[in-house]
């Protein structure tokens, strides 16, 4: 396998919805770490709001988790709702925003776009991510979003269940919640896409710096 | 008022009307230019005919050639016939013309009485007419006969060669210049040589043109380069070959700049005696796209003056949403709009933000308007002022407010975005490279310093542009992987810089396309650069 030379945009979703078939973004907050460098790319920091399509069907349990989280009345979060830009206003500015992360190409396309990382990305992030590129014309042929990288995605999930999995100290589940207290980061932003985005790429750092130190180490036999 | 131009080197042209007059004719062009015999011999050979290669470089340093006849010579020398034509030695036959031309190897002949035919290569059988000479004068062969020899030689006619032997031997008796021994040790060599000589007339008109390309790059150097860059699509690989081009310009201490709107050129082109990107050189800039853009531009300056003097404004309002949006993003990210001191991606961001009131309720009030004010924001943020707008219209207004005041990602001009923008769309960094962007503090040169002699330990931070990994075929180092890497910095460029097979096993995943490095090293042995350690940027 080549050396990998794509960018990975680390992104979250903060969205309406515990299910992502019916989840609608309400924040979005992405950022990009440097292949080789391996730290987060300086000034690619994304965040927008984003207003729901029905802002009336938004559940009260979750404007209130909403306002936990933001530390502020549940009216200002509807309020937010109502002033932030639109969906598609977003999901343009984020598709421009991820083309400035191309690998160095003649041509830009789906093969030198980033690769998605994040937390849970795989279920729930995801799927959000197709619905948005479906509703808005950033699909290919067979209908799959072009904006990421289409082979590879990076689900801090199943980085840290391969790590922890026979480590009996290990963090005791694999929530954002849980990680930063393992890890002992700070918890006082938690739950704005922000600052949940941004410690998901410095936990993603950490490990594929220990992954790259340890495949230094190892040499796979034919067969395993 | 016609005057003349005298240059250093000595040579004079007609100036008319404050332009240099030269019309190359092959009789009264000066053979004995000292800048362009110069320009040869410097390696500097980029663009001329038959000597650009690196190897063709290389030679001309070597042999440093300063008449028709030596260049042809080089021309014929430098083909893969004389090349790989190797001796007892393990030279090649080009190798030993090289040392014998430069002093390094005394010049012997197979036979004192080859002298008069071999005199003028060192005694080295380069051409086929040097065959005739020696069958006509050694061999008493006539012109016919010599060129049936040539023939049978040059297409390996086993049969013809057989009864050709005979004469040849007997004629060498018949005229006693050399005994018969010896007459069998010439034609043997003889059919040797045929594996690699060159037909010398082929080869002398190829040196005639090879001198005329050199005479124009050492007198007219900007037209040079603006036409070699305007033909840079012809060759295989068009990025390389204009940053090949680039490299050399800048040796030359020529500028080349992106493109500019106010120029309004099609092509590459001169101005003040610098180079400019012509608007049709943009990637996905077409001829008909491009022709539309030239009507909206004159339709456009009637009505807001001439573009020379257009604010950022003018352009958001008055002329951008005039043109296709592929054609409008390009031109920005290319650099074509610098002159408005606006930077490029915060110019892109603000029309593909404003783009959208275009055709809108709102539209004429913005054209009627937007010269009272100095920025795009304030003059969509007055829009909410006017009144009868449409539920609509004021929503689309107040998206593009929002998305103007508050923008949703860092709207930076940093040296990788324009790099990688100027590669893709012009296929050359011009006016930042990625490197500029990285901490090179520890570095203790740049490339040109390097190019231009900076010796001991070498310390350079670079953007690795291109990449070729190869196999080894021979040595002891056979099947191992090494490869070729093109550097740059925003000084210079270098192309195939070797990287040995420990270094590259050790360091390839540094050395990825578009990576920044800083790379460690020393000169090698043949004065290139001889990288020892790469560190991540």
């Amino acid at each position: 396998m080549a050396i990998n030379n794509h960018y990975v945009v680390c992104f979250d979703f903060e969205a309406t919805h515990y299910d992502p078939n019916i989840a609608e973004p309400v924040e979005l907050a992405a950022c990009i770490i440097h292949p080789r460098r391996l730290e987060v790319v300086e000034g690619s920091i994304f965040h927008s709001y984003i207003r729901p399509p029905d802002i009336d069907a938004v559940s009260q349990d979750n404007i209130a988790f909403h306002a936990k989280a933001a530390k502020c009345t549940n009216e200002e979060i509807i309020q937010r709702f109502r002033d932030s830009p639109t969906q598609k206003d977003v999901w343009d500015k984020f598709a421009i925003y991820l083309e400035r992360y191309h690998t160095p190409t003649k041509r830009k396309s789906f093969f030198s776009a980033p690769i998605r990382a994040g937390q849970n990305i795989i279920n729930y992030d995801n799927v959000i991510w197709q619905r948005l590129c479906e509703r808005y014309g950033y699909v290919n042929d067979e209908n799959r979003q072009n904006i990421a990288f289409g082979r590879d995605n990076i689900d801090l999930l199943n980085i840290c269940f391969l790590w922890f999995e026979n480590d009996s100290d290990g963090p005791t589940s694999y929530s954002a919640d849980n990680l930063r207290s393992f890890f002992k980061m700070k918890d006082d932003k938690s739950h704005t896409a922000h600052q949940d985005v941004l410690d998901c790429a410095n936990w993603l750092i950490r490990f594929m710096k220990l992954h790259r130190t340890c495949a230094e180490h190892v040499n796979f036999k034919a067969g395993i | 008022m016609k005057t003349n131009y005298k240059f250093n080197c000595g040579c004079t042209f007609e100036v008319d009307d404050g332009c240099i007059q030269f019309t190359p004719q092959w009789d009264s062009l000066n053979y004995e230019c000292k800048a362009t015999w110069d320009l040869i011999s410097s390696g500097n050979t980029k663009g001329l005919f038959q000597i650009e290669s690196s190897f063709g470089r290389q030679l001309c340093k070597r042999a440093r050639v300063d008449s028709i006849d030596e260049l042809s010579n080089l021309i014929a020398a430098q083909r893969p016939g004389a090349t790989q034509s190797f001796l007892e030695d393990g030279k090649s036959l080009s190798e030993h013309y090289f040392m014998r031309k430069n002093g390094e190897e005394e010049v012997v002949y197979l036979h004192p009485a080859l002298e008069p035919y071999l005199k003028s290569t060192k005694g080295i059988l380069i051409f086929q007419e040097q065959q005739l000479d020696i069958a006509i004068n050694i061999a008493g062969f006539t012109s016919i006969e010599a060129d049936n020899l040539r023939k049978a030689i040059a297409k390996k006619l086993q049969d013809k060669l057989a009864q050709l032997k005979e004469p040849f031997i007997e004629g060498c008796k018949r005229l006693g210049k050399i005994n018969e021994a010896e007459a069998n040790t010439i034609f043997t060599w003889l059919q040797a040589a045929g594996r690699y000589s060159f037909n010398s007339s082929h080869s002398c008109s190829y040196a005639y043109i090879t001198y005329l390309t050199a005479y124009l790059k050492a007198h007219f150097p900007p037209q040079f380069f603006q036409s070699w860059l305007s033909h840079a699509g012809d060759k295989p690989n068009k990025q390389e070959e204009i940053q090949e081009l680039t490299t050399n310009l800048k040796q030359m201490d020529l500028i080349l700049n992106g493109p500019d709107f106010r120029l309004l050129n099609h092509h590459f082109c001169i101005k003040d005696k610098q180079l400019y990107f012509g608007l049709a050189d943009i990637k996905d800039v077409g001829k008909a796209s491009l022709e539309k853009t030239m009507n909206a531009t004159s339709t456009r300056e009637s009505s807001i003056g001439p573009r020379a003097n257009w604010t950022e404004n003018d352009l958001i309002f008055g002329f951008l949403p005039y043109i296709l949006s592929t054609v409008a993003n390009n031109l920005i990210c290319s650099g074509a709009f610098d002159y408005i001191k606006s930077k490029p991606t915060y110019l892109k961001y603000q029309y593909e933000n404003i783009v959208g009131l275009y055709n809108t309720a709102s539209w004429p009030w913005i054209e009627g308007n937007y010269k009272n004010y100095k920025t795009p924001i304030e003059v969509v943020q007055n829009l909410l002022e006017i009144g009868g707008l449409k539920e609509v219209s004021k929503k689309k207004v107040r998206v593009a407010i929002q998305s103007l005041e508050s923008p949703p990602y860092a709207l930076e001009d940093t040296a990788a975005y324009l790099a990688g923008e100027e590669r893709r769309l012009l296929g050359v960094a011009i006016t930042c490279t990625e490197i500029d962007g990285c901490d090179v503090s520890s570095a203790n040169c740049n490339i040109q310093d390097f190019i231009n002699g900076k010796g001991g330990y070498i310390l350079i931070g670079v953007n690795v542009d291109n990449i070729k990994e190869v196999t080894i075929k021979n040595g002891n180092s056979a099947g191992k992987r090494m490869a070729f890497i093109s550097i740059s910095d925003s000084s210079s460029s270098m192309q195939d810089v070797p990287v040995f097979t420990e270094t590259w096993s050790k360091y390839k995943g540094y050395l990825t396309h578009g990576n920044t490095v800083m790379v460690a090293g020393k000169r090698g042995r043949d004065k290139g650069l001889l990288i020892e350690k790469v560190f991540q940027l």
